[in-house]
């Protein structure tokens, strides 16, 4: 059917920006991120019939995909915690990827409240532009502009 | 853009497992496949056609059904709504049938229908359409009983009856004709003499015409001992001479009448009842003389007829003063 085919099109695009919104975000496990990722696009193929066409797909599916790691973090049995960034144990993998630099910027970027670590994840992570930022987190556009410089002033300072 | 914002841009981005991403896509497909399986099987599943196959199902056996029903039924009288299809079977059935040995069973059994029916119509002649069902359907008995002796009279004069079918089709004629007048008698009994006239008139002409039909009984000859009257046809030049003899009949009649009250009220018959025959009679007789005296034969004749059929089946009418079981004692008592 042709809605299938469109989706398999819109799954070979995002596939790839989903597993690393859910790689970044599970402790750069490989296997969780892929489950995780596999979830988010089985629930968008079932719910894609209902779909509005009119409107973009990118929200859509990080919508999803949000949802399913707030239902990861429930099955877990933990609170989203600010202060786990001591915690982030990068697989040996992920380490020779990530440079001594990045990782260390990375380990700050979980060091912020949730709302700033999330805008930043997605804006750079996931380059999405700041209007789909503000769709997704569900904030004006300009907010998320102002929390993106807020966050890389505070960055800057911590890194020097 | 800064330094920063170059290495945040810079930061590792992952691709997708090449086994896992070919896991989901497998995933898809088979979900895709599922979906149109479901579909056709939906499509052709007998729980979707079922509404339509239900009323196909329901047509089906209303249209096999009701004729079926309607023919089979005793019960589907002249008053009732589907007659018009038992009767449609009935023509059907008739028409179907090619030796004719099978046709004289198929009219025969016609016959023993519609009296049948007119037995069951008699137990409620309280209403005006029972009535004239009633009558109607006595008279439809008495056509078909008609055309049937036509047909037989017919085949015997084309030398097809053979001997040996005559005298097999004689014994049965024989006890179907009994039957007949046992249900024709059944009816005078339900109906009784206080119906209407029509209905006392249709059931007595009947029950005499079968008798006269039966076998090894003298023709039936009128009360003078001359031969009843055949046909309604008169010429015009015997017309006085039959007036003269319908006069001297009617006198006959009347003085029979007087007779039959006696002999009714002496053997166990309602008083009341003898009164309301009586009172028919006279009112018959009163009409023939009407029609003598408007020289109108032929009415006189039918009237003479009705009267005659009444007067000799008067006791099928009545009720018994005693109880059904016991027969009704002869007195001696005389006027």
């Amino acid at each position: 059917m042709a809605q299938d085919r469109i989706f398999i099109k819109k799954y070979k695009k995002y596939k790839d920006k989903i597993y690393n919104y859910f790689w970044y975000r599970v402790n750069f496990n490989e296997e969780t991120a892929e489950d995780l990722c596999s979830e988010a696009f089985l629930r968008a193929f079932d719910k894609f019939d209902a779909f509005d066409r009119e409107k973009k797909f990118q929200p859509w599916i990080y919508a999803i995909a949000k949802n399913c790691l707030l239902n990861y973090y429930r099955t877990l049995g933990r609170e989203i915690n600010l202060n786990f960034a001591e915690n982030i144990k990068f697989e040996e993998k992920a380490r020779i990827e990530a440079k001594i630099e990045i990782e260390k910027i990375i380990r700050l970027i979980h060091t912020f409240d949730e709302y700033s670590k999330e805008i930043l994840l997605l804006k750079f992570i996931d380059q999405l532009t700041n209007s789909e930022i503000a769709q997704i987190t569900k904030r004006n556009e300009g907010a998320v502009r102002t929390q993106i410089s807020r966050a890389l002033v505070i960055l800057r300072k911590k890194l020097k | 853009m800064d330094n920063l914002e170059k290495q945040l841009n810079n930061l590792p981005k992952k691709k997708l497992d090449m086994r896992a991403d070919y896991l989901l896509r497998f995933k898809f497909y088979r979900a895709m496949w599922q979906k149109k399986v479901d579909m056709y099987v939906q499509y052709f599943s007998f729980k979707r056609h079922l509404p339509p196959l239900a009323a196909a199902l329901v047509l089906i056996s209303l249209i096999v059904g009701i004729p079926g029903y309607a023919y089979a039924n005793e019960n589907i009288t002249a008053v009732h709504y589907l007659y018009g299809v038992k009767k449609t079977v009935e023509k059907v059935e008739l028409a179907l049938v090619f030796s004719e040995k099978e046709k004289q069973e198929k009219q025969e059994k016609l016959i023993v229908r519609r009296l049948n029916e007119a037995e069951i119509l008699s137990q409620n002649t309280g209403s005006k359409k029972y009535n004239l069902a009633l009558v109607e359907t006595i008279n439809e008995a008495m056509k078909l009983r008609e055309e049937l002796e036509e047909e037989i009279k017919a085949i015997k004069k084309q030398e097809v009856w053979s001997q040996n079918f005559a005298d097999k089709n004689t014994s049965k004629n024989k006890e179907k004709e009994i039957k007949e007048i046992q249900t024709l008698t059944q009816i005078a009994n339900t109906v009784g003499i206080k119906a209407e006239e029509e209905i006392l008139d249709v059931v007595a002409e009947t029950l005499e015409a079968v008798k006269k039909t039966q076998p090894n009984k003298e023709k039936k000859k009128n009360i003078n001992n001359k031969p009843r009257f055949e046909s309604q046809d008169i010429t015009a030049s015997s017309a006085s001479l039959q007036n003269n003899d319908i006069k001297q009949t009617i006198n006959t009649i009347q003085d029979e009448i007087k007779k039959l009250n006696d002999d009714l009220e002496n053997n166990g018959y309602l008083r009341q009842d003898v009164k309301i025959l009586n009172k028919h009679l006279e009112k018959k007789i009163k009409k023939a003389k009407d029609a003598i005296e408007k020289n109108n034969i032929n009415a006189a004749k039918g009237i003479i007829n009705t009267t005659e059929a009444l007067t000799n089946n008067a006791k099928y009418f009545l009720k018994e003063k005693k109880n059904n079981n016991s027969k009704p004692e002869k007195s001696n008592k005389k006027k």
